[in-house]
């Protein structure tokens, strides 16, 4: 996991193991470290190689906070948006995640 | 009461049904290996054999089924890549799976012959995805035959709210999903209105729980066993909302708030309250906290979902088909041809009996009498794919074994045919495609010294012309030698030496008994004794072949079928004092016949400023009592070829059934058959095919003889 910052200062937060069950826990712990450090955080998630429907709760749950904290937060899955979309529709779960369109 | 059908042979035919579908599917893979349908389409079809055949303790076949459907699973998952030793195999043992079919009794013979196919397909098979090798386990389990037992189309509500410890024990909701998608049509509703923030989320527990719509045949139980390992985990609830036996056409379902009140997520005070706001429904419950918004959404998509499965079932329901067995379509068909043959006679007793009232309740009935045989024979029609698909096979075999590469191309597979001429058609036609690739369609390296593709083509093709069909057999092989043909037929006494025939005339020599041109016989298209047959057939169909070629580049037979064998529709004419049917499907036209538009030296006449042929038929059927001073002349047409024929009288427009003229009037020429009038007395019916090819004969002799002249 690494995090740099963009020209409009968001943070970025690349995600570059699993999202997982099993990584659920060091994946929230940076979670939460990076919604603490900065308001405006983006999310990479074009890393990831696997993922499961613990992992997508997870982000789920940040977003929820983000929603509470006013942060912005914005998700980029690069090649994988198509994969995670594909996910998300296959278990009903589509309208919880918005993928971020932007180059980062 | 008719009789009851027995189930094992209702079993027979559809899996007989169902193996066609596969060698179909099979061939088409070969060109297109990775397609998802053409695999689960097998896969299903052999799932359903094996399934079926377990109902009546077949443990061979079972077994030997379930073993081919397990490597198409794995095909189907993606493990296994189909090639093209699993097609082969594949079609081998849907050869085996036929035997073992109609071998019911005595199937250790087909079970030998099987070894082989199933040594072969072993190291296809997957162990693990295989599972026990037994016949019994091969066969679904009583519990297996419950769930794969189908009913009335039901639609469920299945709410699944996994506890928080979901994860934890291992348990994957996807693979639940997955389950639940195979029973049928779904709608995935997930909602993760429950999961919590980052600060208070237990990362290991499962917040998500599901609302999954399932339409589906498959009973409640079968939803149940999905579920059967995770429903101490879990609670879920199964609700049936819809089933195509409440008989609701409303394609409507339910509006939102009774949808809401049905799922629990509302009260009906709550839903009387929030109706008398002028504002949208979902959107007052929301704003007042009675539900969330998820839950609207949900239920919105619960009313999409219905109502799209209403609309599908209702298409469906009008274009649905029930089986009748074919003898019964045949019986429906011959008591309509007596219906039509009674009716005539009721006509001509009314016209008889000049009582008017009588004369209109004819005529009303013969409106019914229409319809009634028109529908009979619809009933009876199947589209021609039936019979071009299984050709494909054929084709693929053949051109293995005699190492060409061949091409067939099946062209109009939707014109529609009497199912009882497509039946006698199967032969006559797969003697002319072996024929083709036999002795037609030149070997890869001969081709492509004459400068041709490497791949030859056989295009098979259909279409309608008036109330016939036209199959078409055409290839860009080598045609035929016409010299070779005419050496051959001199030599064999079917011709003399100096016998004055045409181009056509020779090629058509073919078909002469016992005639074969092939330097050496092969065990594909036999030693000529093919070809007669195949002719005989085809006129025994009231149809009639033709033949044409050019050497080097191809050749083409043309089939000429009557799209029904059972009733026609005819034109009664006298000749003399006998009277003659002629298919109404030949006629153009019927006109007054004046000597001053013929010429009786060269027998043709002006017809509309076109020099047609013509047959006097009194002079043909030597008539010498009752001539009309008023002969009347019919302009029949053979596809491009038109005829006049003249008779003496022409009567009224029947709809009649053709009978046989039996084995003694075989032979005789110009008559095809015979039919019963409404008086009792009978008609012969004209041969028109015949009456036309007489006049090509003569005028192609008379051209002949013209030429030498000069």
């Amino acid at each position: 996991m690494s995090f740099e910052m963009t020209a409009k200062k968001q943070e970025i937060l690349k995600i570059e193991q699993d999202l997982t069950f099993q990584n659920c826990t060091a994946v929230k712990e940076k979670l939460l470290k990076a919604a603490g450090r900065n308001k405006q955080v983006l999310i990479d998630l074009s890393e990831i190689k696997s993922f499961d429907l613990a992992g997508f709760q997870l982000i789920y749950s940040l977003m929820k906070s983000a929603e509470n904290l006013k942060m912005e937060l914005d998700l980029w899955a690069g090649d994988n948006t198509d994969r995670f979309f594909k996910f998300l529709e296959y278990t009903g779960l589509s309208d919880t995640l918005t993928f971020s369109k932007t180059e980062v | 009461m008719g009789k009851q059908t027995d189930p094992l042979d209702t079993f027979k035919e559809e899996a007989a049904e169902l193996l066609e579908i596969i060698e179909s599917r099979l061939i088409s893979l070969e060109d297109d290996p990775e397609n998802k349908e053409l695999i689960d389409s097998c896969f299903r079809s052999l799932h359903t054999i094996k399934g079926s055949g377990n109902m009546f303790d077949l443990d061979r076949l079972v077994h030997f089924t379930h073993k081919v459907e397990n490597v198409f699973s794995q095909i189907r998952d993606g493990k296994l890549k189909v090639n093209k030793e699993i097609i082969d195999l594949t079609l081998q043992s849907k050869d085996t799976i036929r035997a073992f079919l109609f071998n019911l009794n005595d199937d250790e013979a087909v079970w030998q012959e099987a070894q082989p196919v199933l040594t072969a397909f072993e190291k296809y098979t997957d162990s693990e995805a295989a599972g026990p090798d037994t016949a019994a386990a091969a066969a679904p389990l009583p519990d297996e035959q419950e769930e794969n037992r189908e009913g009335p189309q039901k639609t469920f509500r299945i709410k699944f709210n996994p506890s928080e410890e979901f994860f934890k024990i291992g348990a994957n909701p996807l693979l639940l999903i997955k389950e639940i998608k195979d029973l049928g049509d779904v709608l995935v509703i997930g909602g993760a209105d429950a999961v919590p923030s980052l600060d208070e989320i237990d990362e290991e527990n499962c917040y998500y729980h599901w609302d999954l719509l399932l339409t589906t045949k498959k009973g409640e139980n079968a939803i149940r066993d999905v579920f059967i390992f995770v429903e101490d985990s879990s609670e879920i609830e199964i609700f049936e909302i819809d089933s195509e036996t409440i008989g609701d056409t409303d394609m409507n379902y339910k509006r939102l708030g009774e949808i809401l009140v049905d799922r629990g997520d509302i009260s009906r005070n709550d839903l009387e309250q929030a109706v008398n706001s002028r504002d949208f429904l979902g959107e007052v419950l929301v704003e007042k906290g009675i539900v969330s918004s998820e839950e609207v959404k949900s239920a919105l998509k619960e009313q999409q979902f219905v109502r799209k499965m209403r609309e599908t079932r209702m298409n469906s329901e009008v274009s649905s088909t029930i089986k009748v067995k074919t003898e019964k379509l045949d019986s429906l068909v011959n008591l309509v041809g007596e219906f039509v043959s009674m009716h005539a006679s009721i006509a001509q007793l009314s016209e008889k009996k000049e009582d008017y009232d009588f004369i209109s309740l004819s005529e009303q009935m013969e409106s019914l009498v229409r319809d009634i045989r028109d529908l009979s024979m619809e009933m009876h029609m199947v589209p021609i794919d039936i019979l071009f698909s299984g050709y494909r096979r054929l084709v693929r075999d053949l051109s293995e074994d005699l190492e060409k590469d061949i091409n067939l191309v099946l062209e109009g597979t939707d014109t529609e045919l009497d199912k009882n001429v497509i039946d006698k058609l199967k032969d006559p036609l797969m003697h002319i495609i072996r024929n083709s690739i036999d002795h037609g369609i030149e070997a890869p390296e001969q081709r492509e010294k004459a400068g041709k593709k490497k791949a030859g083509t056989i295009v098979l093709s259909a279409f309608y012309s008036g109330a016939n069909v036209i199959i078409q057999i055409k290839d860009d092989g080598a045609g035929l030698n016409a010299e070779r043909i005419r050496k051959k037929a001199v030599e064999r006494g079917i011709i003399n030496e100096g016998a004055d025939l045409s181009r056509e005339e020779i090629h058509s020599l073919i078909f002469e008994p016992g005639f074969s041109t092939a330097e050496k016989a092969t065990n594909v298209s036999g030693r000529g004794v093919g070809m007669d047959v195949v002719k005989r057939n085809i006129e025994q169909l009231n149809g009639a072949v033709r033949i044409s070629s050019v050497q080097k580049e191809g050749t083409t037979i043309r089939i000429r079928i009557p799209l029904t064998l059972a009733i026609i529709e005819g034109l009664l004419a006298r000749i003399g004092d006998e009277h003659y049917m002629i298919n109404i499907s030949y006629i153009v036209e019927c006109l007054d016949f004046t000597e001053q538009n013929k010429d009786s030296k060269q027998r043709i006449i002006n017809y509309r400023g076109e020099v047609v042929p013509y047959i006097d038929l009194r002079k043909y059927f030597r008539m010498e009592q009752n001539k009309s001073p008023f002969p009347q002349l019919v302009i029949v047409a053979v596809e491009e070829t038109k005829i006049g024929l003249i008779v003496d009288e022409i009567k009224d427009k029947y709809q009649t059934v053709i009978k046989s003229l039996g084995k003694l009037f075989e032979n005789a020429q110009g008559v095809s058959g015979a039919v019963i009038l409404g008086d009792g007395t009978l008609a012969l019916m004209l041969d028109v095919d015949h009456m036309v090819r007489l006049t090509d004969r003569e005028s192609t002799m008379k051209m002949s003889i013209d030429s030498k002249e000069q």
